[in-house]
């Protein structure tokens, strides 16, 4: 296997896959809900990292710069499906039955049979963008604030303020759900 | 309000991310409002981060998927500089040229504006000879 030169390291691209795989793809499964598109997604960020490790300055931890990566390219599919949904008015049919429905099967359904994991996914889906990579960062990969700061590229005090902000709409949205 | 309130801090108690005056709000409120109570049990219920923790592999196949694309494609590694680094230098070179050009040019309108200046206001306001011309020339020229 050829190695991947970097100023400072020397990376092969195996070891990179091989510490990382799991962790992409979980990243991908939960922004994207869906096992197909998040192993496209993964195929995707890998020849993204192959491509462009030569210019990974070294001037983070190769981990922060790889979670941006991912996040980044995740977002860029989720707006992309938005996109493609407003165009063929998918929108108007299925919004509502998507909100009645929460509790159909999803991807995390056919790992975790609990109708409780299930409905917090859910919940988390419907937080807005930085909030929900903030919280995700922070409770399943269990980030620091400083870290995730790292990876979303801001400071640490507005971290904390969107986790605070994440927290309060994630209860409010779990009970909206409960209540239906 | 309060109920507004406890129902958006739940999960944040859960995390036990509230300062201790609210916090003991919270606890006292739960004791005392029925319906605040069965909302904090239902998302209490939920929010367990540790049992959603668990990871799921990746595909076995996606390893031979990826090296498939990069050998067929033949994907060239991108040295050096990314795109973003290219078009930031790129706009400050740019930036740099015009200034300089730009002082040049002015200069060089400047510079001839004052020899048209010397010359023809003199010429035209005093009806000066070219002899005399040539003498207050030099005269200019020596200060």
């Amino acid at each position: 296997m050829k190695l991947l030169e970097n100023n400072k390291k020397d990376f092969s691209f195996e070891s990179i896959y091989n510490e990382y795989k799991d962790i992409i793809y979980n990243l991908c499964c939960r922004y994207l809900n869906n096992k197909d598109e998040a192993e496209d997604a993964c195929h995707d960020i890998f020849i993204k990292i192959y491509k462009s490790i030569g210019s990974f300055k070294g001037e983070s931890r190769i981990s922060t710069w790889i979670y941006r990566l991912t996040i980044n390219h995740c977002l860029n599919c989720l707006r992309r499906k938005k996109i493609i949904k407003f165009i063929t008015f998918e929108n108007f049919i299925e919004v509502e039955k998507y909100d009645n429905d929460i509790l159909n099967d999803n991807f995390w359904g056919e790992y975790d049979k609990t109708e409780q994991s299930k409905l917090l996914h859910k919940a988390i889906e419907k937080l807005p963008e930085k909030q929900k990579t903030a919280l995700i960062l922070n409770k399943f990969e269990d980030l620091s604030y400083q870290e995730i700061a790292k990876v979303m590229d801001t400071t640490i005090s507005s971290v904390e303020s969107l986790i605070f902000r994440a927290k309060q709409n994630l209860s409010k949205q779990l009970l909206k759900y409960l209540k239906k | 309000m309060k109920h507004k309130w406890f129902r958006k801090n739940i999960i944040r108690f859960i995390d036990k991310d509230l300062k201790d005056k609210d916090k003991s709000f919270f606890e006292s409120h739960i004791l005392t409002c029925e319906k605040c109570k069965n909302d904090y049990d239902l998302v209490n219920n939920i929010v367990n981060w540790e049992n959603n923790k668990k990871r799921i592999k990746a595909p076995e196949h996606l390893y031979q998927r990826i090296m498939n694309t990069i050998n067929s494609k033949d994907i060239e590694r991108k040295p050096g500089l990314p795109p973003y680094y290219a078009i930031k230098y790129s706009f400050v070179v740019i930036l740099f040229l015009s200034i300089v050009v730009g002082t040049i040019y002015t200069n060089k309108i400047f510079s001839e504006k004052k020899n048209y200046n010397i010359s023809s206001i003199v010429s035209k306001d005093y009806h000066l000879s070219n002899s005399h011309l040539s003498n207050l020339n030099i005269i200019v020229s020596e200060r």
